[in-house]
């Protein structure tokens, strides 16, 4: 009988309780641990002292600190765009196509109107009017055509929005190519001068064009805040995303409701491909975003879909980045590698606190010794 | 085999049995110091309340949970337990309350699948039409789960435990889902399997069940052990007390009021299911106020179709009038908009009536959001509104923002029942209201929908219980593969009649073509209007 039961040697358990203050701790100390390790990787394979590296890390990121934020708000950004959508269980994985859809209209806009908008600062605002409502209605048309799919002939909201993505690096790809064909430098297309940029409030220290931007996400996220804990429509929202069965029970118009988050979702991704236009790039191509519209996706869900927890969790990443980055220019690694393999940790680490969060690991010891009789 | 159990005056073989046995979540024990023996070949009842700790305990047995103090015993030896796997080697099966089948896979597929030993299917086959003889299952093992019937699924999960070699089985709370017809064979079934010497736990709140079936019951309050008896020397009184605590004395009644004209006349109602065959044909009734209807009919006959029709959830052919107004395809918001007071307690109460991540307060607010002024939700009113609910039907909840999946079955009906009568109904549909409720609860609703009765509220009740349906309802409406086989009243009729019935081997529509069943004689609207009607109606399905 006892040869037939063999224990494991690890047993998981679900949790039953697990005070607030205790998960917290798990997750910081989880977190410093992988980014210690991280660092010491970091110097053994630069051949350096860890603690000039940990310097270089802190003071890299600090150093250009209206960046950072900048930074952590487009992140911020993407999270809360899709937030939304997330929490009906509509997975919008095409953020990135929407931005980028919102930033080529106000590109060409800004190409054609340059001039005219330099004119007078009551002509940029009339530029700036023109491009963030069409960028706006471009975006939410990327992002409700999909939903009008899926809402009425069932079509997979995932696979649609990431061919919705390649059409639109595809033509972001075009019109970079024919505006920029009466140019010298070919790839891109240049603007000739800062017609249409949000206005700048000049001082010494910092790019106030950042501020402004960085500004308009932290409104969009205390206002994504409040639609989705305060409002009628943020409780159908949630209420759709948990049973829609129930939502049509209590007579909810699922459809609308479905369609309506997605044009909230496609706002927020226009005014974001405006900022992308008129503060933060001032220029396109099809790989601008990078995987922004994913990694948010990745922030939500670490979130909660909670937006003050996104804040803190996107900031970190920001800071992640450019720490890493510096390290990788300081000591000359060449490129972002290294930076991404310790982003790519820390994002394992996180997993992995919450996997200890929700359960326990008992190691039975047991087995363990009857595994050395066994060997000897 | 040593028997260590020396208060076993009948000097029986011990199965299994519980020494001591506790466990608690977060703080509040689910299982003290149980003791518990099991001998081989008897079937033991587990009797107790909702939220006693009867799961619990079995799923300690069964290698789910770890107990945190106590030692189980299995033919004398002591076991250690720590996975499901290890439960089945020591010959431990467990049938829960809500299948664990993979949908898309055959009967036989299911049976096998995650045995470690490479056995071929046709082995396989040979094996389980062995145990399906032996025992007398009725089952197609070539047939896909998700096309198969509650009781067929049920079937499945037993002879997957029996496959697997089980002499211990664990039923938890198998009649929930079953009508009485199936129940009584599954009994049968049982009984079968303890004369070929398996022992058996059955879980269970129904004293009839515990009465009929088991030889002896352990009876659980709270989390504590209280006794064992022998079923034959007991009865449901005694089982009672000992269940709840103290000396109860319910009792189910039909109150007697003057019905009033008919509230909700249905005529020719044609449903479909959801894979386009007919649920619900040709049917005709009348709702009175201050009057219960009973729906009888074996499960799948077209009960929820025909309840969703009603409440407009449901695409239907036929008409429907609420007090002589058409309400022919109105969805439930245009029918809650032109005035009509109806409320729905349906079967599915975690996926259709409730939503389950979301806490009392935000399920209270399902149905009063849209009465606040404004762009936001009024929380504040439906916190205290969750308040007086939990006060009122003595909810056992940590606070009102618990996520409502969190409670115990009977605590979740309650919730909705509450929100349901909280909104002032004038006509109540409600399917299975008490279905896994223990005695108490399940009064409660009873009591509640007597209350309803009494303020001249039309009620539709779908039920399961004959019994409970001929003491409690007025009328019955017997269905049979979504055809009406009659309308009775309950004083003129009998269980049996009503069983000869449901199976469709008696039909009063047919018997008595001239007595039109489901037409009020008193209906609001003339023969004349009627065809007027049902004009305007094809007119607007055309």
């Amino acid at each position: 009988m006892t040869n037939k039961h063999r224990e494991p040697l690890f047993t998981v358990f679900k949790r039953t309780s697990f005070s607030k203050k205790n998960s917290i701790l798990l997750r910081v100390g989880i977190i410093a641990f992988t980014f210690l390790v991280s660092m010491i990787v970091c110097s053994i394979v630069i051949k350096e002292n860890m603690f000039a590296i940990i310097g270089t890390f802190f003071s890299g990121a600090v150093a250009r600190p209206w960046k950072l934020i900048l930074d952590a708000c487009i992140l911020l950004g993407f999270g809360v765009a899709i937030v939304p959508a997330f929490k009906m269980k509509y997975w919008n994985m095409g953020a990135n196509g929407q931005v980028i859809m919102g930033t080529l209209v106000s590109i060409v806009i800004m190409f054609y109107m340059g001039n005219f908008a330099l004119r007078s600062g009551f002509n940029n605002f009339l530029t700036l009017v023109l491009m963030f409502i069409s960028s706006v209605v471009v975006s939410t048309i990327w992002a409700v055509i999909p939903a009008i799919f899926k809402v009425f002939f069932k079509t997979n909201e995932v696979l649609f929005n990431l061919m919705m993505n390649y059409i639109a690096a595809g033509l972001v790809a075009y019109t970079n190519y024919a505006l920029a064909k009466g140019q010298k430098e070919a790839q891109d297309v240049t603007l000739l001068n800062e017609g249409g940029w949000l206005p700048s409030i000049v001082t010494k220290n910092f790019n106030s064009n950042y501020l402004v931007a960085s500004i308009i996400i932290i409104l969009m996220t205390v206002f994504v805040f409040i639609y989705m804990s305060k409002t009628k429509h943020g409780y159908e929202v949630t209420v759709v995303g948990d049973s829609a069965p129930t939502a049509r029970y209590v007579g909810m118009h699922t459809k609308t409701i479905v369609i309506r988050t997605l044009i909230l979702n496609g706002i927020m991704c226009g005014i974001l491909g405006f900022l992308y236009a008129s503060a933060i790039n001032h220029s396109m191509n099809p790989s601008m975003c990078g995987s922004l519209g994913f990694t948010a996706v990745l922030i939500a869900w670490l979130s909660n879909f909670n937006p003050i927890i996104m804040s803190i969790v996107s900031f970190g990443l920001a800071f992640l980045t450019i720490g890493t980055s510096k390290i990788s220019s300081v000591y000359r690694i060449g490129n972002n590698d290294l930076a991404n393999v310790i982003i790519g940790l820390m994002f394992f680490a996180i997993l992995i606190s919450e996997f200890f969060i929700r359960y326990q690991v008992r190691i039975n010891i047991k087995m363990l010794n009857r595994k050395k009789e066994v060997e000897e | 085999m040593g028997n260590e159990n020396a208060n076993n005056l009948q000097n029986r073989e011990v199965a299994v049995e519980l020494r001591n046995i506790s466990k608690h979540f977060k703080g509040v024990y689910a299982n003290k110091n149980i003791n518990i023996s099991l001998f081989k070949g008897e079937i033991l009842s587990i009797l107790g309340e909702n939220g006693s700790g009867k799961t619990t305990l079995m799923n300690m047995l069964s290698g789910i949970y770890q107990p945190e103090e106590g030692e189980i015993f299995i033919n004398g030896e002591k076991a250690s337990i720590h996975s499901p796997r290890d439960a089945f080697d020591y010959g431990i099966g467990m049938v829960h309350q809500h299948f664990k089948l993979v949908d898309v896979f055959t009967a036989a597929e299911n049976i096998v699948l995650g045995i470690k030993d490479k056995e071929s299917l046709k082995d396989a086959y040979s094996k389980l039409t062995e145990i399906s003889t032996r025992y007398g299952f009725d089952i197609d093992l070539k047939k896909k789960i998700h096309n198969m019937s509650v009781s067929e699924k049920q079937t499945v999960e037993i002879i997957k435990v029996l496959y697997r070699n089980a002499s211990i089985l664990i039923l938890d709370e198998p009649t929930a889902v079953l009508t009485p017809q199936e129940a009584d064979k599954l009994f049968g079934i049982i009984r079968k399997m303890r004369d070929d010497g398996k022992s058996i736990i059955l879980i269970t709140h129904k004293l009839a069940e515990v009465l009929s079936v088991s030889d002896r019951v352990a009876i659980l309050r709270k989390g504590e052990y209280i006794t064992t008896l022998n079923t034959k020397e007991t009865d449901e009184r005694e089982l009672t007390e000992y269940m709840v605590g103290k000396k109860v004395d319910l009792k189910l009644e039909r109150l007697r009021i003057l019905a009033s004209p008919p509230v909700l006349e249905i005529r020719g109602l044609n449903v479909k299911k959801d894979d386009g065959t007919n649920a619900i044909q040709d049917l005709s009734f009348y709702l009175r106020g201050g009057q219960i209807l009973g729906v009888a009919g074996i499960a799948g006959c077209g009960q929820k179709e025909l309840c969703e029709a009603i409440v407009g959830l449901r695409h239907y052919t036929g008409l429907i009038t609420h007090k002589g107004q058409n309400i022919g395809g109105f969805s439930p918001e245009k029918i809650k908009e032109i005035g009509i007071r109806m409320s729905f307690i349906p079967e599915d109460r975690l996926g259709l009536g409730l939503a389950p991540n979301l806490s009392i307060t935000d399920n209270l607010l399902l149905k009063t959001y849209r009465q606040n002024k404004g762009i936001f939700v009024d929380r504040e009113t439906a916190r205290s509104e969750a308040k007086e609910l939990i006060e009122r039907y003595g909810v056992v909840t940590p606070s009102t923002e618990t996520p409502v999946k969190n409670l115990s079955g009977g605590n979740i009906q309650k919730i909705l029942v509450g929100r349901e009568i909280g909104s002032d109904p004038n006509v109540i549909i409600t399917a299975y209201p008490v279905r896994g409720l223990d005695i108490n609860s399940s009064y409660m609703i009873y009591d509640i929908l007597n209350e309803e009765k009494a303020k001249n509220t039309s009620i539709l009740f779908i039920g399961e219980d004959l019994d409970v349906l001929l003491t409690f309802c007025d009328k019955i409406m017997v269905l049979c593969e979504g055809k009406c086989m009659g309308i009775v009243h309950t004083k003129n009729t009998t269980k049996e009649e009503i069983g000869l019935m449901m199976t469709g081997a008696k039909n009063l529509v047919e018997l008595y073509p001239e007595k039109e069943q489901g037409i009020a004689p008193d209906s609001l609207l003339t023969k004349k209007e009627w065809k007027q009607l049902a004009k305007e109606n094809e007119k607007n399905d055309k």
